[in-house]
């Protein structure tokens, strides 16, 4: 059947594209324009010869990856366990999950300062390895309202309770069953999680500057302000990034049990049923 | 040797009491079906027997060992599931293999028992398929393999064949229950199908809420039930309000005339009785046949055909109609709708209920 043309939602869709994609290309075409007279990478250049850069996006990348193993670790057995045995007890947890999203990061990592200062008990202020610990904490539960739901949607897919009573009657204890059935099946869910999280993580200001940390977030608020063609640069580099992790995110969506994100052309597709 | 007893289960969930006093033996290679309609308690019981639900009150033994605070992970049961639930991230083989490497065994024997198991149910070549890539049967047959692999001391069985087409529900349930004779595997299974029931078990326990009605044979349940709700539980029957005239004889009055009961009555005369029967203890008659001495006539007002059988129902008094199941078979001419007919039942297969 041949669809009809409308009118009125491809204008909508049209003024929308424009909307995103103008400054989109205006910056773009900006971050091309560090050398004078022509179009040219030299912002792109310059950005990656900088060695604060590379050791910013160094030391946010490994604090975005502990960040989302720590918070794998937390969510995915809570989510489990509220959904297995605490179904009341849901949209509680649901509610604390979202907190961060109406608690400004401020707030939060003055706490930690106070909480965690020289003078506590735990005084892990005093120390690189605690302040880079309350940096990862701190982005763990930035990313817990996208960790949680993306894994708790994950959950809902699969029947877990009878997957549990299945693995149980094989003998398999409460660990195992999270570790060897819950967790590949909800893969998926949690690289969704792991990708916003690092998304999110990568760009943090606030409680990596309050920290004191050179994290990526730091060094584009920094670079912004020393530089004019470099933050442009940086700026589509981000979106660039962004895009790669959505699309990543998508195909992993969509992978079956058994299946090759990437599929070389000696590689047969499984059989069908 | 008794291998499962189940001793005054009860089971309440808040006020709601599901399962009430349970009693039930199951000896060595037994093969028990619990049969009852929705929310009669009979997964419960079996779930209690897994160790996903812990009993109120009672007690749970396998093997001679009280296992009613066990874990599920320690009973040491095998269970197929109404959905499969096989694990989608493991393959056939995997699924087989999961039990065998959580009890430790070795690499080289969870291959051989694998393959073995694939083999059991038909399915040699299919151990690298991922469940998805399987048919509803073949998930099943996988499910069972994965259930008996670690050698359980019960299998149990929670209405594994519902999902599945009635063709491949026949074929299964015959495989199931072959591989359960072969490997002596006692097993409790849970069905609401009164023919799948029938059809596998050595014994059968009707559930009604919560209670068990009746324990017996297949032969039993249906030809000899115990109680009104299993006789009319199981198979379609006839009822007939009767009075008793002579306790002696068994001589009742009955909306379509006396009936010769030909047995000693418990009842005093004068007592009202319900009679029941099978619509294929119902026979359609000719005048020279020997029951027709007990005959009374009717008239037909529905024809179903069946395949194997065809179901009439025929209105014998007012607003009293009978089932009546005849065989379909070649060159026999049966009546059609509208016909007046003579009906018999012989005597000793019409059952009294109190």
């Amino acid at each position: 059947m041949k669809r009809r043309f409308r009118i009125g939602p491809a204008l909508i869709t049209l003024a929308a594209a424009l909307y995103f994609f103008v400054p989109l290309y205006a910056a773009f075409q900006f971050s091309l324009q560090m050398k004078r007279g022509e179009l040219s990478f030299a912002a792109y250049g310059s950005v990656f010869q900088d060695g604060v850069f590379l050791n910013a996006l160094t030391f946010s990348i490994i604090a975005s990856a502990a960040a989302i193993g720590v918070g794998a670790l937390l969510v995915v057995p809570t989510a489990y366990w509220v959904r297995l045995r605490l179904p009341k007890l849901r949209a509680v947890v649901e509610f604390v999950s979202l907190l961060p999203l109406i608690i400004p990061s401020v707030v939060l990592v003055f706490g930690q300062i106070r909480m965690f200062g020289s003078s506590s008990f735990l005084p892990l202020t005093t120390s690189d390895w605690g302040i880079n610990s309350l940096l990862v904490i701190g982005y763990v539960v930035l990313s817990l309202p996208y960790m949680f739901r993306a894994v708790d949607n994950g959950m809902a897919a699969i029947d877990i309770a009878t997957l549990t009573e299945a693995a149980e009657s094989l003998g398999a204890s409460r660990g195992r069953i999270i570790f060897s059935i819950i967790f590949p099946n909800i893969r998926a869910a949690v690289v969704s999680g792991a990708f916003l999280t690092f998304s999110i993580c990568l760009g943090e200001f606030a409680i990596a500057s309050l920290l004191n940390r050179s994290a990526f977030g730091p060094y584009m608020v920094q670079l912004g302000q020393d530089r004019a063609y470099e933050p442009a640069a940086l700026a589509i580099m981000s979106f660039g990034l962004t895009w790669v992790l959505m699309g990543f995110m998508q195909a992993f969506a969509n992978m079956k049990p058994g299946q090759r994100l990437f599929r070389l052309p000696f590689q047969q597709k499984g059989p069908r049923p | 040797m008794s291998i499962l007893t189940l001793r005054s289960l009860v089971k309440s969930f808040g006020a709601t009491t599901v399962v009430k006093d349970f009693d039930l033996q199951m000896q060595d290679s037994e093969f028990i079906s619990l049969l009852g309609p929705s929310g009669c308690g009979k997964t419960t019981v079996l779930r209690m027997v897994a160790g996903f639900e812990t009993p109120s009150t009672g007690s749970i033994e396998i093997d001679g060992q009280n296992v009613t605070g066990q874990r599920a992970n320690q009973r040491k049961i095998g269970m197929m599931f109404q959905s499969y639930a096989l694990f989608p991230n493991l393959t056939a083989a995997g699924n087989v293999a999961f039990g065998l490497k959580v009890s430790g065994v070795s690499a080289s024997e969870i291959r051989r028992r694998v393959d073995e198991m694939l083999e059991m149910v038909g399915l040699s070549g299919f151990g690298a398929r991922y469940p998805y890539q399987l048919s509803g049967g073949q998930q099943q047959r996988v499910a069972l393999a994965r259930a008996i692999a670690p050698r359980p001391r019960v299998l149990l069985l929670d209405e594994p064949l519902s999902a599945l087409d009635a063709k491949i529900r026949v074929a299964l349930r015959g495989e199931i229950r072959a591989i359960q004779r072969e490997l002596g595997i006692t097993t409790l299974f849970v069905t609401h199908d009164q023919e799948e029931a029938m059809a596998m078990s050595d014994r059968v326990v009707v559930m009604n809420a919560g209670r068990a009605e009746q324990v017996g044979t297949p032969d039993d349940i249906y030809n000899r039930p115990a109680s009104r709700f299993v006789a009319q539980f199981i198979g379609a029957l006839n009822m007939l309000p009767a009075t008793l005239r002579d306790a002696a004889t068994g001589l009742v009055d009955t909306p379509i005339g006396q009936l010769l009961l030909n047995r000693t009555m418990a009842q005093a005369n004068g007592s009202a009785l319900t009679l029941a029967f099978r619509p294929e203890s119902l026979r359609l008659i000719g005048p020279d046949d020997a029951l027709a001495t007990q005959s009374f006539s009717g008239r037909l007002v529905t024809r179903e055909f069946l395949g194997p059988i065809v179901r009439f129902s025929a209105e014998v008094a007012k607003d009293l109609t009978l089932g009546i199941d005849c065989f379909n078979r070649t060159g026999e001419t049966l009546p059609l709708i509208g016909s007046e007919v003579r009906l018999a039942i012989p005597a000793q297969e019409i059952l009294v209920l109190q």
